[in-house]
């Protein structure tokens, strides 16, 4: 069997979204060979998911924000190794350095072995969806899923949308969706955005952010799309796919809509994964994610591992390019202007802000019928773990797994975990422990790796 | 009314369309599915989910190959998407 050839790098970074993007471009500047790998087939991550035709287009699309930074990111990748189509499975730890094993394209998923001095995991996050009835119905989807494969692809999730949630996401892509020429119906929004003028020192320094979001609500108003405020999604209906979806007050108070795609964002869960295969210092952060603890030049506990964006903790684009930037820097032994990590500083404040007006409603849990499925893949109902719960002794996440196989399933967890995490609490009547959500995203490999490579990679090391 | 260049792919052995830029989920979505996979235990139709490649219900038959994440896997010239077991309607 032929060995899969080790590549050699000063620096891996895994994630090309705005981040990584920064990262891979300031290090490149400070004269370190780099690997930039990515999943997508194109760079820029979710945030800058773009279709190739906006590529010639030289003014800002209608679609995308902060494009001219996109643009000048991406004329600077010249001197780094970019390589799309690469999903990353595996970091090892090695004498000096790291081992990143990766599989090249989707389809052909061909072994990629690479070894670097220091590593850099900025992997982003993805929608996190509480489970509610009718979750599961086709046509229900993460939010920042839907606007990827609008932004990607230009097929709209479809043509008559409601979006449902909590968190200024929502908004987003309800202003992307209309300037798209698809009707949005509604934006029922679990929280209190009001609640903003708790945080008053939140938005300062944040100009363009606040044009951004009074240019989403005069959209929303142009259209006349319903802002629904303190309004839950309670259930989707439908058979084959969501025909139907209704929203609720917290008294009760009900509104319906007939659609054909709801979109969801409670939130949203960092992609970890990696970076625990090396057990770096956690946190949990203010939205109940765990995220990876990092210092000021954005290094992990674990030496030569560094961690940028929303790993770090969820804040958005704009600090997620600022950190990458910082990371690379650092990489070189190159320091920042204070301006830089005052500009960090304004970006956390306003995070932490954001995480507490916009938190998901607490009561889903207990409405949440027994019937309804919790883990998507191995179809394990809410009933079940709670019977676990119960009859069985369980009261943590790893012991519903045993018990009842949810998050044992191809996903590994990722769309379950902290829902299973809150649903086992809440029935042993214990607070959600966050060392019972750590556990719940511990996995190797982070993605489902054919048994074919894992045992000719397995074969291969014995000379190692 | 795009620019992008215009070729074939095989949808359960039906011609279809697709664009340069497009994930294998846009092809079964412009061909107007929104679901094309059945669960194992309940047998409950799946499409697209989380759009980000972490879900894993948006799974589907490419060339042959298993368990290729749609939302992830590009769209290229000639090959062979099938779905739910490739019957026509499936």
């Amino acid at each position: 069997m032929a060995e899969v050839p080790r590549e050699e790098y000063d620096v891996v970074v895994v994630g090309a979204g705005p981040s990584g993007m920064a990262v891979a471009v300031e290090a490149a500047a400070g004269g370190l060979r780099v690997a930039l790998l990515d999943q997508g087939a194109r760079v820029g991550g979710a945030y800058w998911r773009h279709n190739p035709e906006h590529l010639d287009d030289l003014t800002p699309v209608a679609l995308h924000h902060d494009w001219s930074t996109f643009r000048r990111l991406l004329a600077r990748l010249q001197t780094v190794d970019v390589r799309t189509e690469h999903t990353v499975w595996a970091l090892e730890r090695l004498e000096l350095g790291f081992r990143v094993r990766a599989l090249r394209g989707e389809v052909e998923r061909a072994p990629v072995v690479l070894d670097a001095t220091s590593v850099v995991v900025a992997t982003g996050t993805y929608d996190h969806v509480l489970p509610f009835p009718g979750w599961t119905l086709p046509g229900v989807m993460g939010a920042g899923g839907g606007q990827a494969l609008l932004k990607g692809t230009l097929v709209a999730p479809g043509s008559r949308v409601a979006l449902a949630g909590s968190g200024p996401l929502l908004l987003v892509v309800a202003d992307g969706m209309l300037r798209s020429g698809v009707e949005v119906v509604a934006v029922a929004e679990s929280g209190h955005p009001t609640t903003y003028g708790l945080h008053p020192s939140s938005w300062t320094g944040l100009g363009a952010r606040t044009r951004e979001a009074s240019s989403y609500a005069r959209t929303l108003a142009e259209h006349r799309v319903p802002y629904l405020a303190g309004h839950s999604v309670r259930a989707a209906h439908g058979t084959d796919r969501v025909e139907r979806v209704s929203f609720a007050t917290r008294r009760g108070r009900i509104r319906e809509y007939d659609v054909d795609a709801l979109l969801v964002s409670h939130g949203f869960t960092p992609q970890v994964e990696l970076l625990l295969q090396l057990e770096p210092v956690t946190r949990v952060d203010a939205d109940g994610s765990v995220v990876v603890t990092v210092d000021a030049q954005q290094r992990t506990s674990v030496p030569g591992l560094l961690a940028t964006g929303e790993v770090t903790g969820v804040g958005g684009a704009s600090l997620a390019i600022l950190e990458g930037y910082v990371a690379g820097r650092a990489l070189t032994d190159r320091g920042v202007d204070r301006a830089v990590l005052k500009r960090i500083d304004v970006h956390r404040r306003f995070a932490r802000a954001m995480h507490s007006v916009h938190a998901p409603r607490e009561d889903w849990v207990r409405r949440l019928p027994d019937d309804e499925l919790v883990c998507r893949c191995e179809e394990v109902t809410a009933g079940a773990v709670r019977a676990a719960c119960r009859d069985l002794g369980v009261d943590d996440v790893r012991g519903a797994k045993l018990m009842t196989r949810a998050g044992m399933g191809l996903c590994q967890g990722r769309m379950c975990g902290r829902a299973v995490a809150e649903l086992v609490a809440d029935t042993s009547g214990r607070p959600v422990d966050a060392a019972d959500s750590v556990r719940a995203g511990l996995r190797l490999p982070a993605t489902p790796v054919p048994l074919s490579v894992l045992a000719r990679e397995a074969l291969t090391d014995d000379d190692t | 009314m795009r620019k992008g260049d215009r070729f074939t792919v095989l949808l359960n052995g039906v011609e279809a369309t697709a664009y340069d830029g497009d994930s294998v989920a846009a092809v079964l979505v412009r061909a107007g599915r929104t679901s094309w996979r059945r669960t194992r235990v309940g047998e409950r139709p799946r499409g697209l989910f989380c759009g980000m490649g972490a879900c894993q219900d948006c799974l589907v038959v490419v060339d042959g190959v298993a368990a290729v994440r749609a939302c992830v896997a590009p769209a290229r010239p000639g090959i062979a998407i099938v779905s739910n077991g490739g019957s026509a309607d499936g």
